[in-house]
């Protein structure tokens, strides 16, 4: 069976880290991959797409060496492969600009701001993986523990 | 100073045969030596000059004016208001005024000659070039121009003055602003690192007792250093997916704690079959290292705040410049191991310094080199420091000798539209890792340097960015 990855995407391992901690409890149903910028995500997503496998959804730092995480957003949003893969920033420093960039070209799908409530980040990301899993038209039944409920009755009703 | 704007020809024409019909009379030259008074201040004098060799000063002296105190340097000959080489014309306004009483004391700076008219002078060729007045228009227009230029510089002058004030005005408030957040978050920081020292001793003694495999796990977490990047850690985790046929969550936290598979293959079954149970201790030891790190980091950026907050400055004689080269550099000793570093000292007097300071200046910029190098991974990093003595030349208020100071690498250029901006608080283009650039480095080193009346120069190409200091070795006293 196809595997749907979650990537997280930060040039600080000591963040990325923490990030994937606090998403640990939605392995092992999906994979948790991690990416330390914005050429190193698009190699992984480019394997990723060669397994086979799915990204749900891509969680991107915005400031880092070479390209911003709006720009890797950005070319996710645009490429035909990751149609439905949901986007959200994870930022403590974006300016104004950045945060309009990220909504136009980036189309976030959500905002998280640093320091992150690691249960609200986990919500966020049941909810935006629920949506993708909808959206694929997968099995959801087989992801059950760790979907977001309200949404899942929502689309279901 | 003044610089002139040149006059048209129609008034240089007329100022030339002037020049030659009125002042060319032997008897009315006069040879004035460097340093005598052609006229004082207030003294009658029916006279009007050409200089034909030479340059004068024109001094004011302040006519007690209450209120107005002049700086110590200039009473003794009062202010300078301008300068008049060859060419110029002096007492232009006292005479055609008839006031007939100069302004300002007129001193030779060098071995000069003047030539003179008086009021008893007549017009020549009156019928063809007109009344007296008339024919020394030109001069008059040359006198005006002259002025206005005058005043032009002296407005530069004040707005750059103006503009001088304001930046300290500025950064006096930073100061203000950054000594107050200093002192808020230093208790704070102080009590999250010492205490995360004191859990990481007691949990590793207390491991010790109860089970030495523990204790050794979680002190390889604290210990850790190695930097794999995540694409690393993506093929050591597959590796041990295919190698050992762990679960994926199992193989990434092998790939965690052993990176270089080497390490990891050599790991017993026993120890994978616990491995969830052995990576809680790990791990445990890995988040006090991090927060150990973090909070190193923290301190860090409280003294770098205080600093800028202008911590009490203590200066005294006797400051060896070479010696606070030296600690900046045994400061730096861990990063300056990755790299060549070059040092060439003159011979240098003492100064009046706070060493402390100094420190300060030269570890914000080598370790901003040191960044600048380790970002853009120049091959064969370098960085050079020299010392040395300038000997200035010329009309300076400021005291002649200057230490000289240049810290240079081979790194990529400072981009053009940032060479302005790397002073300010709050500019970096540092990102990486947990020694991210807080923008405060180089606003710091501003700080100081204009503290000491000292000036700072960046020079940067595509092979080489320079900073050079030069801190005068007489310390105006009182400043701060």
């Amino acid at each position: 069976m196809e595997k749907i990855n979650i990537i997280c995407v930060d040039d600080q391992q000591e963040v990325l880290d923490s990030v994937m901690r606090d998403l640990r409890p939605l392995t092992p149903l999906v994979r948790l991959e991690e990416a330390s910028g914005v050429a190193d995500c698009l190699k992984l997503m480019e394997q990723i797409d060669d397994e086979g496998d799915m990204v749900a959804v891509v969680i991107s730092d915005q400031v880092m060496p070479g390209e911003s995480g709006t720009e890797l957003l950005g070319k996710v949003a645009s490429d035909k492969r990751f149609a439905g893969t949901r986007k959200v920033l994870l930022t403590g420093q974006a300016t104004h600009a950045d945060t309009i960039n990220a909504i136009n070209e980036g189309q976030v799908d959500n905002y998280v701001e640093k320091p992150w409530q690691p249960e609200k980040l986990l919500s966020i990301v049941k909810r935006l993986l629920t949506l993708y899993i909808l959206d694929k038209g997968l099995d959801h039944t087989e992801y059950m523990p760790i979907l977001d409920n309200a949404t899942l009755f929502s689309k279901l009703r | 100073m003044s610089v002139q704007m040149p006059l048209p020809d129609e008034i240089t024409r007329p100022l030339r045969r002037i020049n030659q019909v009125y002042f060319s009379d032997p008897a009315r030259t006069l040879e004035v030596p460097q340093g005598k008074v052609l006229v004082h201040q207030g003294e009658e004098c029916y006279r009007m000059f050409l200089v034909k060799k030479g340059l004068f000063a024109a001094f004011r002296q302040a006519e007690n004016v209450a209120g107005l105190d002049l700086p110590a340097e200039s009473s003794s000959r009062g202010y300078e208001a301008f300068r008049a080489e060859a060419g110029s014309y002096v007492c232009v306004q006292s005479f055609f005024s008839r006031m007939y009483r100069s302004s300002y004391n007129i001193v030779a700076l060098e071995d000069s000659e003047v030539c003179y008219i008086d009021d008893t002078t007549m017009a020549v060729d009156a019928p063809f070039y007109g009344p007296f007045e008339r024919q020394f228009l030109p001069v008059i227009i040359h006198e005006l121009a002259a002025r206005n230029s005058r005043i032009f510089t002296k407005a530069a002058e004040k707005e750059e003055a103006l503009r001088l004030v304001q930046r300290s005005e500025m950064s006096a408030t930073l100061a203000q602003l950054s000594a107050g957040i200093a002192h808020e978050l230093n208790n704070a920081v102080g009590v999250l690192s010492r205490r995360t020292e004191f859990v990481a001793q007691s949990l590793e003694e207390y491991l010790e007792a109860e089970d030495k495999c523990n204790a050794e796990l979680f002190r390889a977490g604290v210990e850790d250093n190695s930097y794999a990047s995540a694409s690393d850690l993506r093929s050591a985790a597959r590796y041990y997916e295919r190698e050992l046929e762990l679960p994926q969550e199992a193989a990434k936290v092998m790939a965690h704690m052993y990176p270089d598979t080497e390490l990891g293959r050599k790991q017993t079954s026993r120890f994978i079959r616990n491995l969830r149970r052995n990576y809680r201790f790990w791990e445990l030891g890995h988040d006090l290292r991090d927060m150990k790190i973090a909070s190193k980091l923290a301190t860090g950026i409280v003294r770098a705040v205080k600093m800028l907050g202008g911590g009490k400055s203590t200066r005294e004689p006797g400051v060896d410049v070479e010696q606070t080269i030296k600690d900046a550099l045994n400061l730096l000793h861990n990063q300056l191991k990755h790299l060549t570093v070059q040092t060439t000292f003159s011979p240098l007097p003492p100064i009046t310094a706070d060493a402390t300071e100094l420190v300060q200046v030269w570890t914000n910029i080598i370790k901003n080199a040191y960044d600048a190098l380790m970002q853009d991974q120049t091959p064969n990093p370098r960085i050079c420091i020299s010392t040395g003595i300038l000997h200035t030349e010329g009309h300076r208020l400021l005291p002649s000798d200057y230490i000289t100071v240049t810290i240079s690498n081979n790194g990529p250029a400072i981009a053009e539209e940032n060479i302005t901006k790397i002073f300010h608080p709050n500019f970096t283009t540092k990102k990486l890792g947990l020694d991210f650039g807080l923008g405060l480095g180089l606003s710091i080193v501003r700080r100081v340097i204009d503290s000491y009346r000292a000036a700072i120069e960046v020079r940067s190409t595509e092979e080489e960015t320079s900073f050079i200091i030069n801190i005068p070795t007489t310390q105006i006293h009182g400043e701060n």
